[in-house]
């Protein structure tokens, strides 16, 4: 149904060292796999390992185990490639509120190697798409959250990036319906993986949320 | 390593601090307005004290048990005006008087008391000036009585005596003004640097841009070069202000007949300027990287700023030393980092630095700026300091 794997995730692992509670296994031996065109939904409560499984996707964080391939390039060795490869979208956008979007969408540009000839064009292409132009040259600080979240989107997009994480803390129904799999990770382990229907076929439940709630009551009859 | 992407990294910081309102007060504003400020009002201050000196006229209260002739001339002769009084004590504690002149004793043996209020400055000046006129009076009196007796007064001076000050007018205003320069200097170099550098690191946690940031192509060591780049153009940008706001209050105070007493003698001049700018450069890279490595270990604005306040004080502490007199910059004082700036910036205004100082200062500040610079560095590859929770 899909390509060849866009993203490979082999027994990952990341133990941080916390000053409170000593060792925290934040992600303990997760692997899934992602195929080129797939929407791969990760699932889980807070605190389960889903921004750390995706940091280390990003080569912000390094990975304390374990080994991953976004695009055939090793997230190791691979780093910047890999970063070129990847767009980056958090639930809070990350903008810095005192630039223009068009200052702000030009400086993501130039960090990928867009050079002028072909950033103006394709951030005319996008504003366009988004319907930025007319705030364009307004400063991020004064839009509304609507238009920030095209703005952010604009700057996740700019160098058309193969790979797209996206992650943000809410709506349990914007997975079912977008996602073509959900992995559910729990306490750094994925718990199950599928796609819905194969979830639902599991479970026995037809709601994402029951059947989600239903997995991680298993997850927790396994020990945790 | 891209230079090109560090310099992406570079514009952009630079267009974000120069639109943060409180980087251009601590890095324009501040140094732009201190100079003119602080001069200008000093020189105000000074030239009034001296035209209200010269134009006060003293009263002193005088009493007389017995008489003292020539005391009341004496006293005019001073520029002072006596004034007949029952109790000089009162005149001089109810400020009818500055100072007060009591005869008592006999007429063989006159004992004259000059009172005074040490806390008003007015009244001490104006008993000085009393004991001035005493004892002139007082040896005119010997003069008298040995020119009487036939002795030649010449026994009351076997040798004279006189004291020579050898600063140039231009090494006092420099000591003056380079004490005031250097420790201004490196205060406002830090604080110019501090918003940059925490906007730069604890601000990008906060508005959780880092994390963009870094899953961006550049690598940490561009993004850390771009930074301190950044970092020490803002610090470096408040040190060119500042010494020009110096020299322009200088060249623009000399017209000014206010402000003449202070700068009238001017010891700024371009070469001058020039080395003192150069000397900072590399004070400028060593606090932008502790500005940057200290405040990137916080996760907030408010927490960066608690931990630089400590680095501020030491700064001040040391900045202070060299406004103590009597310091002065030998090769070994040279090696104490912020000191030995401000130190080096006094000994230029007054014309006394040595081309040994000066190399020991620069390079003793390279290598500290070097140092700082790596451990930055080392900082922003530190997951732990980067993603602390
Ligand atoms: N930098 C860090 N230092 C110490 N512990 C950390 C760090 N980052 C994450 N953790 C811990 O690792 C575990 C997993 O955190 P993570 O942020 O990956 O969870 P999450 O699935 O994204 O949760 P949420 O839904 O709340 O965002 C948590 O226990 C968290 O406290
Ligand atoms: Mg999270």
């Amino acid at each position: 149904m899909f390509g060849p794997d866009m993203i490979s995730v082999r027994d990952l692992a990341k133990v941080f060292q916390d000053k409170k509670r000593g060792p925290v296994r934040a992600v303990d031996g997760v692997s899934f796999d992602v195929g080129r065109g797939e929407i791969y939904g990760l699932l889980g409560p807070n605190g389960a390992g889903k921004t750390t499984t995706l940091r280390i996707l990003a080569t912000v964080l390094a990975p304390s185990r374990g080994s991953a391939t976004l695009d055939g390039l090793d997230i190791f060795r691979d780093g910047r490639r890999v970063r070129q490869r990847l767009g980056f979208l958090s639930g809070d956008m990350g903008l810095y509120h005192r630039l223009t979007p068009r200052e702000l969408v030009a400086f993501f540009g130039r960090l990928n190697s867009l050079d002028g000839a072909r950033l103006r064009p394709r951030m005319d292409e996008l504003f366009s798409l988004l319907g930025i132009h007319e705030f364009a040259d307004t400063k991020i600080d004064k839009l509304s959250t609507g238009m920030r979240q095209r703005v952010a989107i604009a700057r996740t997009l700019v160098h058309d990036p193969p790979v797209l994480i996206l992650y943000s803390t809410h709506v349990m129904e914007e997975a079912e319906c977008l996602c073509d799999r959900i992995g559910v990770i729990h306490r750094g382990k994925i718990r199950a993986v599928g796609t819905i229907e194969e979830l639902r076929a599991r479970t026995g439940k037809s709601r994402l949320r029951e059947i989600f709630l239903d997995l991680l009551s298993l997850a927790e009859g396994d020990g945790g | 390593m891209s230079l090109r992407t560090a310099w992406v990294i570079y514009r952009k910081e630079i267009l974000d601090l120069l639109r943060d309102r409180r980087t251009l007060i601590s890095m324009v504003v501040l140094p732009l307005l201190v100079m003119p400020l602080l001069i200008g009002g000093l020189s105000y201050f000074m030239a009034r004290t001296e035209r209200k000196a010269r134009e006060t006229a003293h009263p002193i209260a005088v009493r007389r048990e017995i008489p003292l002739s020539g005391l009341l001339e004496a006293l005019s002769d001073a520029g002072l005006v006596p004034e007949e009084a029952p109790e000089p004590r009162t005149a001089v504690s109810e400020k009818r008087a500055e100072a007060g002149v009591e005869v008592a004793g006999s007429e063989a043996q006159p004992r004259v008391k000059i009172y005074l209020d040490r806390t008003r400055t007015t009244s001490e000046v104006a008993a000085n000036r009393v004991e001035l006129a005493l004892n002139r009076l007082k040896e005119q009196r010997v003069r008298e009585g040995l020119h009487s007796m036939g002795v030649s007064s010449e026994v009351l001076t076997p040798f004279a005596v006189e004291k020579v000050n050898i600063a140039t007018p231009k090494r006092m205003a420099g000591f003056f003004l380079g004490t005031l320069l250097g420790y201004l200097m490196v205060l406002l170099m830090l604080t110019g640097g501090t918003y940059p550098a925490i906007d730069m690191t604890a601000g990008e946690k906060e508005r959780r841009t880092l994390e963009i940031l870094l899953a961006a192509p550049a690598s940490r060591e561009e993004v850390v070069l771009g930074k301190m780049g950044a970092t020490i153009t803002a610090v470096f940008v408040t040190a060119i202000l500042t010494v020009t706001s110096f020299g322009v209050t200088f060249a623009l105070g000399a017209r000014v007949a206010e402000f003449r007493a202070v700068t009238s003698q001017l010891p700024v001049d371009v070469p001058a300027v020039l080395l003192i700018l150069v000397t900072l450069f590399p004070l400028s890279v060593l606090f932008a990287s502790i500005l940057l490595a200290l405040s990137l270990t916080a996760r907030s604005y408010k927490e960066a700023q608690s931990y630089l306040t400590p680095l501020m004080f030491l700064v001040i502490m040391l900045a202070m030393v060299s406004t103590l007199p009597g310091v002065e910059l030998g090769p070994r004082l040279a090696v104490i980092p912020v000191l030995n700036a401000s130190q080096l910036i006094k000994e230029i205004l007054m014309g006394a630095a040595s081309p040994v100082t000066i190399a020991v200062t620069f390079g003793a500040n390279l290598a500290y700026a070097t140092g700082a610079f790596l451990y930055a560095v080392w900082m922003f590859k530190r997951e732990s300091v980067l993603f602390r929770i």
